[in-house]
């Protein structure tokens, strides 16, 4: 019952974070930093 | 003006995650376009790009040994990209049991690792899967029969995410993934999808144009070209790789992050995508692909609009507002909470 409660009030929260990538995905693009360690770019930054 | 603005964002997010999904079941009902799958035996080449996989990299081996498909029209090939933990190191015992190693010693990233592992397939057939996930048996079997109707150049296999008990995740993470199956599957049923699953998808090797340096979305530029290109990027749930949940609905935003800076990448690299008599699947790659990118805003405009217009009915969407984010900031405690204990 606990479990279930807990997976229900995790949808909010993945919901406005999934929503929230965007967001930051446009910063990263704008300030030239493609993400991830697959890119020698991004390698680096890091 | 509250007002139009209220209405103009409760309109575009209800579109993105209700009226879409709406509009591609009427679409399907109405003009479906049936895939003419046949079980044939093409020759398979299939590409694998890793940088440190130093866990992964003897068990994905095995997995791929384990494919039931014939040994002799099936070709490994494992690309490198100057690994550092000794995953060279490992690979080298499978060397001569029929893996073919690509081995740069120079960091270039994952889209020319894939470019060099291309490079050397012989495959009619050329598939890409990653390190970590698990392609089932027949997954291979399954995502070929697709390339037997001529119309299909690219197919999406499906990624299916279990928890713990080793069950497919239906908490927040696991529950949107499922419904971007489900989407994808009716973008498939109608043409194509906007885009693959990097953990397995298969395209034709004759259609395979090298990837640029620095792409971040490999499995959305691949098949989105081929489907520019005229033929169809299909979805085939019947073909299967599995890996595990993300602990936390944070990990999973890191990697929808990534993918989402890959989305403005792809629109300002393929800028074709936008022309709606170029793009063949232009309604699905603005409802699916830019629609998410623009929702972050609506939410904002949606809030702040509905600040000023507190009567009636739009005191109910206020209170439904606050109480949705109040829950998600229980969500938030919930989740880094799990977090600290198991730290």
């Amino acid at each position: 019952m606990s479990k279930t409660l807990g997976k229900i009030l995790l949808i909010p929260y993945t919901f406005v974070l999934m929503n929230w990538a965007p967001v930051a995905g446009l910063y990263y693009f704008v300030r030239g930093r493609p993400m991830g360690i697959w890119n020698p770019v991004a390698v680096k930054h890091t | 003006m509250a007002e139009i603005v209220f209405w103009a964002a409760f309109t575009c997010i209800a579109y993105v995650y209700l009226g879409y999904p709406l509009l591609l079941m009427l679409w399907r009902r109405l003009a479906p376009r049936a895939v003419h799958k046949r079980h044939q035996e093409p020759t398979v080449s299939l590409v694998i790009a890793m940088h440190n996989e130093r866990k992964n990299v003897q068990a994905k081996i095995r997995n791929c040994f384990e494919l039931d498909y014939p040994p002799d029209k099936l070709q490994f090939i494992v690309s490198l990209d100057a690994p550092t933990d000794g995953t060279d190191e490992l690979l080298r015992d499978y060397a001569g049991q029929g893996v073919d190693i690509v081995y740069c010693p120079v960091r270039r990233g994952k889209a020319e690792t894939l470019n060099s592992g291309v490079a050397i397939a012989t495959g009619e057939i050329v598939m890409f899967a990653d390190s970590e996930q698990r392609l089932e048996k027949p997954a291979v079997r399954e995502l070929v029969a697709n390339f037997a109707d001529e119309s299909v150049g690219a197919v999406s296999g499906a990624l299916v995410l279990l928890d713990t008990q080793a069950n497919e995740a239906t908490d927040g993470v696991g529950l949107y993934w499922r419904y971007e199956k489900k989407l994808r599957a009716m973008e498939s049923d109608i043409h194509s999808v906007p885009g693959a699953t990097g953990a397995i998808y298969a395209i034709r090797r004759k259609l395979f144009v090298p990837l640029s340096p620095g792409t971040i979305l490999d499995d959305v530029v691949v098949p989105m070209r081929i489907v520019l290109g005229g033929k169809r990027a299909i979805f085939d749930p019947a073909a299967r790789a599995y890996g595990a949940v993300t602990q936390s609905p944070d990990h999973e935003y890191e990697k929808k992050k990534r993918t989402l800076t890959g989305n403005f990448q792809l629109l300002v690299e393929m800028p074709e995508l936008l022309v709606p008599w170029r793009n063949p699947i232009f309604v699905q790659l603005i409802s699916h692909k830019l629609g998410r990118l623009i929702v972050p805003y609506c939410l904002v405009a949606l809030f702040v609009s509905n600040l000023f217009l507190l009567d009636g009915l739009y005191r109910i969407f206020m209170f439904l507002q606050i109480l949705w984010y109040m829950i998600a900031g229980v969500g938030w405690w919930m989740s880094h909470c799990g977090e600290l204990r198991r730290a």
